[in-house]
């Protein structure tokens, strides 16, 4: 569940904010635990319960490598979650990356951005194109929202900020994001084998599903 | 009416154990466990002593000796591992004392690809050495390596012979 909603859906939970405010939440509205995975190296904890009388699924998932908690809420349940909980959304993400003073705001910003520009590009798959060449393949067009946040993010002068926006871009379903790479690969003397790997590999792609058609 | 249960467990060794392993805890517990028996066997049998994340919490605020507070840390960030709330009260400390504690008590989060922490911790890092080396480990990236902070740091004590 999760993938095929808007970045509008996503959330991160203030970081001072405990993830036992959700368990809190969903034991006081009768939620149901669906599922309870636990992280492994790579991946992310979920938690995923059903809201009462719905058919709606509300997701936790707790990054321990990105350091965010992120609340995946549909529309039916969206405005409750943001009245109870203490969320920022994509938009205050944007805010955050482009002019918070503290680096680390700036770089957690970045950080949950990554995560959230998958959201995004899972979102618009559908309503994309075939690719003509690999028409297994859709042609994924570019949200400048993310990848201007993350141009940016190479410009600053913080070394960890540039690694957040690096990361985004290079993990990113967007086609500009390899224009970025190689407009920048020579400015940043410490990635260019990192710039060079994804280079490479070329634009992470999204598969074609059968129903989508 | 009253209910009693019981458990009885079964300890048999299949060779491969070194005849005499036992013989310490036999000694130490005035036991009288079969000398070949393993000591986690043992251990299990005489009750090991379980610590809980709270517990070493405790004697992370009040320990003095850098040794026992890496140690206590380092056990206490495993059983912290995947948890963000737990590991969050881990955080104070990792902050102070000296460089060399700061290097080790990081190298505790590479196995639990714990990056976001390094990120944050280099943001703050005084010694320029220190936070060099962990700049260099994020830009290789930590993930799906188990990278150790002294990788490529000359050991003093290292005999060059």
């Amino acid at each position: 569940m999760g993938t095929e909603l808007a970045d509008s859906n996503y959330f991160v939970l203030h970081p001072d904010t405990s993830a036992s405010a959700v368990v809190d939440l969903a034991a006081r509205q009768g939620w149901e635990l669906t599922a309870d995975e636990p992280c492994g190296h790579d991946k992310a904890s979920v938690r995923r319960w059903r809201v009462t009388g719905s058919d709606s699924d509300v997701e936790l998932m707790v990054n321990h490598v990105g350091g965010h908690r992120t609340i995946v809420a549909p529309d039916a349940i969206r405005d409750r979650i943001v009245e109870c909980l203490p969320l920022w959304n994509v938009d205050d993400l944007f805010e955050q990356a482009r002019s918070a003073v503290d680096p680390l705001v700036r770089m957690r910003a970045l950080r949950a951005l990554q995560f959230f520009q998958i959201a995004a590009a899972m979102h618009a798959a559908p309503r994309s194109p075939l690719d003509p060449e690999k028409p297994h393949l859709r042609l994924i067009a570019d949200d400048e929202r993310y990848l201007a946040a993350f141009r940016r993010g190479l410009e600053d002068p913080v070394r960890g900020v540039q690694r957040a926006a690096l990361a985004g871009l290079c993990l990113s379903f967007y086609p500009g994001a390899q224009a970025i790479l190689r407009e920048y690969r020579d400015r940043l003397p410490d990635h260019i084998e990192t710039i060079d790997w994804y280079l490479e590999k070329g634009t992470y792609r999204i598969q074609a599903k059968p129903e989508d058609s | 009416m009253l209910l009693v249960g019981a458990e009885t467990r079964q300890f048999r060794t299949v060779g491969g154990n070194d005849v005499g392993e036992g013989e310490q805890p036999t000694t130490t517990f005035g036991s009288t466990f079969p000398t070949d028996l393993p000591v986690d066997a043992a251990g299990a049998l005489l009750g090991f002593d379980f610590q809980t994340i709270d517990m070493l919490e405790r004697d992370l605020a009040v320990e003095t000796d850098p040794s026992n507070a890496l140690g206590a840390l380092q056990i206490a960030t495993a059983l912290a591992y995947g948890d963000l709330d737990a590991f969050a009260r881990l955080r104070p400390h990792f902050r102070p004392r000296q460089p060399v504690f700061r290097a080790h008590a990081m190298n505790f989060l590479l196995p639990y690809n714990y990056q976001y922490v390094l990120e944050e911790l280099v943001l703050t890092e005084s010694e320029a050495d220190l936070a060099e080396q962990v700049h260099r480990m994020l830009n290789d990236g930590i993930n799906s390596r188990h990278r150790d902070i002294f990788d490529g740091v000359d050991d003093e004590d290292e005999d060059d012979e």
